[in-house]
């Protein structure tokens, strides 16, 4: 009794510390739940509908006080993150004053919030997905859209251009990606972006919609646009314009104000927006104009070791050397050589072979034929096509397959739709495999007619290679043993080249073959040891053209009394043999025979069975059975008659028949038999002959 | 194949009776004993199936006429029932089918017509059937051939004493049935006496195969041996019968021959005759 006295003193102690404990933690809640902001009184009611109660057991009392710790700090982060919101969105509209951010923010946010909390769920999707305002998505995923998201739609709004802009942010991505931080301003000729008008039309939109705005809240909103790392700015990189920087010509004092200092780098040749948007454009320009120009190649022998197919012979009416214009206030394109170089390193990472084309003039025969690489040849007509350093993805071919460039693996051809076209190995095999062998290409003059000559090379190659000449195409230049120059006329471009291929005699020499292999297995004669199905598959094969159709070939089958067969097949094999045997003008005429044929067979076999012969001469009833299976031992052909023909027969010979009651198991066993038989007979029917 | 071994019965025919009181009332059958069976259609004796002939008002039915020497029960009930299913009998090919449907009332013009035209079919031809008429309407009708039916009138056997008569009414059946019995006994008398002749001839003498000069142990044979006659009285050629067989279809291409050339006394015989008789010995030999 002592003992669960002092027990149940212990456990009403234990029982008032835990209850000292909840009150605390329950304080806490409340102060923690409800901030001063925040302190509503419905949520304090919906707070204290959620209290844990204190008749709950120890451990869930220890649970509840931990999971309502959870609870509160998750409040706790999500009302500092809507604080946090309300100040942005606050931001990001008009400028307010900061002390009206609690008033709005504590009338929607926190009475839901705390619902969710004291429901321990969180936020359904339906939820997360609803979008109020732009404004509201906005300021909810302001941290994603920070940097690059927001500066994009910025200016695809203002400048109405969102592709442009979404190609331009994408290049710059994958820039980022990639570690060449040097190399970012090289190479922004792979996209098309403003041009000047339409920076203009930019920076009005800017100056419309943002007429209040101070310099310094400008400067907050270029650092929360584009955060504190100004190297990959979109707007300088998008503003560097190095000769109207450099001239300082035709600045625009606004956008000067407006925009951070940008200090260009000379020596980062970038091309300008416009010039960029002009593109191909301005390259030709400059290029007629002034020809190329090059920055001096600072390491060529790295260009060697990465043993790119690529050396530019300028003719000795051009620059010699390729010189660099740094500071070059023209418009023309300034193309360096570092950004060749990372061109054909990014081309290079593609596993591709990027190739020069090469032009080789009409008198290239002079040139030495046996050095395998390539040469080049620059030209500086205009009637030419020039190569664009720029776009060196491709050459420039007459057509996709290009047989003297056969040999190259995953060249990019492109023909006259400039469409880039892939070649790849396989393709090109197969190519190979169906190109003429010999290939004779003769430099032509464009204005004569291709028939004269062909007539005239004719005569010459016909003394060498008889009927061998049948094809004739034009293609550009390329460098072959095989050329013989028709006409060297020393007038550029107007020459093309004549391919003559050798005839693929094989090929026409193969189809006679096959065709004469195939008729004649097709007449190939089908030997008695075949198959039932080989020997009937050539003469359907053989006799099928000629053959009258199925319903025919039943019809004259009831007729003349055969067995109706199950296919065709069989069918024109037995018409076949019916047909040899018993020639008769119709079917009547082939019934009379056939009825001809059985009778002399018995006849001619008196003495074969004269037991039967007993039976059928004294008009003993015989089993019907018993005569087809005497006959079909005197000769298989009677299996394929049908049995009403031979009873038929037999009636107009007096044989009588019985019904074999007595004995109805033999006449189940003959049954079988005679299903034998047929196939027998199907088998032998090419070999034996019908003479009874 | 049976033990029992084949003979040619003595007499098997197939009838065409025709109702008294009702002519147009026909019915074919067949029967070894005319006499019995017509009697089994007139009630006289009750034993036997007749029961078509029972109907009321056509008894007494009168058997107009009979087709007889049939060398089989199984040939003789197929002729029976191709001559009562003329519409659709294989024996009859369809461009000579003179009844086409099934239930035409045919009169007796059209009863004999198809008659004819089963007695003309190979398969029957073979036989050598005889008709033999009782009545002379039907025969009168017979001699008229309405249909023209392409076959010889050689066969058919008619006296003029047992042609009954319409006058004679109240006696006809009776008078039927007796000129069919005289017929009848006669023919089997016939037979016998034949047979007897035939059976004494091998029995009393050794007799040799006049083509083959075989021996026929006709004594100690015991049935393998089938022997052919002439059936001229005067005529004692005896030879094997596949002797004669093949005497017969020398010099054709038939099976089964209709008749030959006695080649003792050159005599025409008939095959289906020969066969008959030789069958019969052969039972005969067995049975003793």
């Amino acid at each position: 009794m002592h003992d669960e006295l002092e027990k149940a003193g212990r456990h009403l102690l234990m029982v008032n510390d835990h209850l000292s404990e909840d009150s605390v933690e329950q304080g806490d809640i409340c102060m923690t739940q409800v901030p001063t902001m925040f302190s509503d009184d419905e949520d304090q009611d919906e707070e204290q509908e959620t209290e844990i109660p204190p008749e709950e057991g120890d451990d869930d009392i220890l649970i509840s006080t931990q999971v309502q710790g959870a609870i509160d700090e998750l409040n706790h982060q999500e009302t500092v993150v809507h604080t946090f919101r309300n100040v942005l969105s606050r931001f990001a509209l008009e400028t307010q004053d900061q002390a009206d951010i609690p008033l709005v923010s504590s009338k929607k946010v926190p009475v839901k919030k705390v619902i969710k909390s004291s429901k321990v769920k969180q936020p359904t999707a339906r939820l997360q997905k609803r979008i109020k305002s732009i404004t509201q998505f906005n300021t909810d995923n302001w941290e994603s859209n920070r940097v690059k998201d927001r500066a994009q739609k910025m200016i695809s709004i203002l400048s109405g251009k969102s592709a442009k802009v979404k190609k331009l942010v994408s290049k710059l991505d994958s820039e980022a990606s990639a570690d060449a931080e040097s190399l970012q301003d090289s190479h922004p000729t792979q996209f098309a972006p403003f041009n000047e008008s339409e920076w203009q039309h930019i920076v009005g939109l800017l100056r419309e919609k943002l007429p209040k705005v101070s310099r310094s809240e400008l400067n907050s909103v270029q650092q929360y646009v584009y955060g504190a790392d100004e190297q990959h700015n979109l707007w300088k990189a998008s503003q560097l314009s190095p000769e109207k920087q450099i001239s300082s010509q035709c600045s625009d004092g606004e956008s000067e104000t407006i925009l951070p200092s940008l200090t260009l780098d000379n020596n980062a040749p970038v091309y300008t927006l416009s010039q960029l948007v002009e593109g191909e454009s301005s390259n030709n320009r400059c290029s007629t104009e002034d020809g190329l120009r090059f920055k001096p190649i600072s390491n060529p022998s790295s260009v060697i070791e990465q043993e790119l197919p690529i050396s530019i012979d300028v003719p000795s009416s051009e620059t010699d050397v390729p010189s660099q214009i740094a500071d070059s206030c023209d418009s023309g394109s300034i193309i360096s050589f570092e950004e060749l170089s990372f061109m054909i390193q990014d081309k290079n990472k593609a596993d591709v072979d990027y190739d020069i084309p090469c032009y080789l003039p009409p008198d290239s025969k002079t040139l030495p034929t046996g050095e395998k690489t390539k040469r080049e040849y620059s030209r500086a007509n205009i009637n030419d096509q020039l190569i664009n350093i720029s776009q060196t993805s491709y050459d420039v071919v007459s057509s996709i397959v290009s047989p003297m460039k056969a040999q190259r693996t995953g060249t990019i051809q492109v023909p006259a739709t400039r469409t880039t076209t892939f070649q790849d190995q396989q393709q090109q095999n197969q190519q190979q495999a169906s190109k003429p062998a010999n290939v004779v290409k003769i430099y032509v003059d464009s204005n004569r007619d291709s028939n004269d000559v062909f007539a005239s090379v004719k005569g010459e190659v016909d003394t060498q290679e008889q009927e061998s000449l049948s094809t004739l195409t034009t293609s550009m230049l390329h460098d072959d043993n095989n050329e013989i120059v028709i006409d060297s006329e020393d007038e550029r471009g107007s020459y093309s080249i004549m391919e003559v291929h050798d005839a693929p005699q094989t090929h026409l020499g193969q189809f006679p073959s096959l065709r004469k292999s195939q008729s004649q297995k097709l007449k190939t004669p089908v030997s008695a040891t075949d198959s039932l199905d080989s020997q009937l598959q050539p003469a359907l094969l053989t006799t099928q053209n000629a053959s009258p159709n199925t319903a025919k070939l039943r019809r004259s089958f009831k007729v003349i009394g055969l067995k109706p067969c199950k296919n065709k097949v069989q069918m024109l094999q037995v018409w076949e043999t019916l047909e040899s045997k018993f020639p008769g003008s119709s079917d009547e005429d082939r019934s009379i025979q056939l009825k001809q044929f059985l009778t002399d067979l018995i006849v001619q076999n008196r003495d074969e069975s004269a037991l039967l012969m007993e039976q059928i001469y004294t008009f003993e009833p015989i089993r019907y059975e018993q005569l087809k299976e005497w006959l079909v031992s005197l000769n298989s052909f009677t299996e394929l008659i049908d049995d009403s023909f031979i009873k038929n027969w037999a009636d107009l010979n007096g044989i009588v028949f019985r019904n074999d009651t007595e004995n109805p198991l033999l006449s189940q066993s003959q049954s079988q038999s005679q299903s034998r038989l047929l196939s027998q007979s199907l088998s032998q029917l090419q070999s034996p002959s019908l003479s009874p | 194949m049976s033990n029992k071994q084949h003979r040619v019965p003595d007499f098997y025919c197939s009838y065409l009776l025709r109702s008294i009181p009702k002519p147009n009332s026909f019915y074919i059958g067949s029967s070894p004993d005319p006499v019995r069976r017509l009697r089994q259609h007139n009630g006289a004796v009750r034993r036997g199936g007749a029961y078509r002939t029972k109907r009321n008002g056509t008894r007494p039915w009168k058997m107009v006429c009979f087709i007889y020497g049939f060398t089989s029960k199984i040939a003789a009930l197929q002729f029976e029932h191709a001559w009562q299913h003329s519409y659709k009998t294989r024996f009859i090919e369809n461009n000579e089918r003179l009844v086409t449907k099934k239930n035409t009332r045919n009169g007796i013009a059209t009863k004999l017509g198809n008659a004819r035209l089963l007695m003309k079919h190979p398969y029957f031809d073979k036989m050598n059937l005889h008709i033999r008429f009782f009545d002379r309407l039907a025969w009168e009708s017979w001699e008229l051939n309405k249909f023209k039916v392409d076959y010889g009138l050689s066969l058919c056997e008619v006296d003029e004493a047992v042609l009954t008569d319409e006058s004679q009414l109240d006696e006809l059946d009776e008078l039927n049935l007796e000129r069919i019995k005289a017929f009848y006994e006669d023919q089997m008398a016939q037979e016998s006496s034949l047979l007897q002749r035939y059976q004494d001839n091998l029995t009393y003498d050794q007799k040799s195969c006049m083509i083959c000069d075989k021996k026929i142990d006709y004594i100690h044979d015991e049935g393998t041996q089938m022997v052919g006659f002439c059936s001229d009285d005067e005529c004692d050629f005896l030879s094997c019968l596949s002797c004669l067989y093949k005497e017969f279809t020398k010099n054709s291409k038939q099976i089964i021959p209709k008749s030959g050339h006695c080649p003792n006394c050159h005599k025409c015989l008939e095959w289906s005759q020969i066969v008959k008789y030789s069958t019969v010995l052969r039972e005969k030999l067995i049975k003793d």
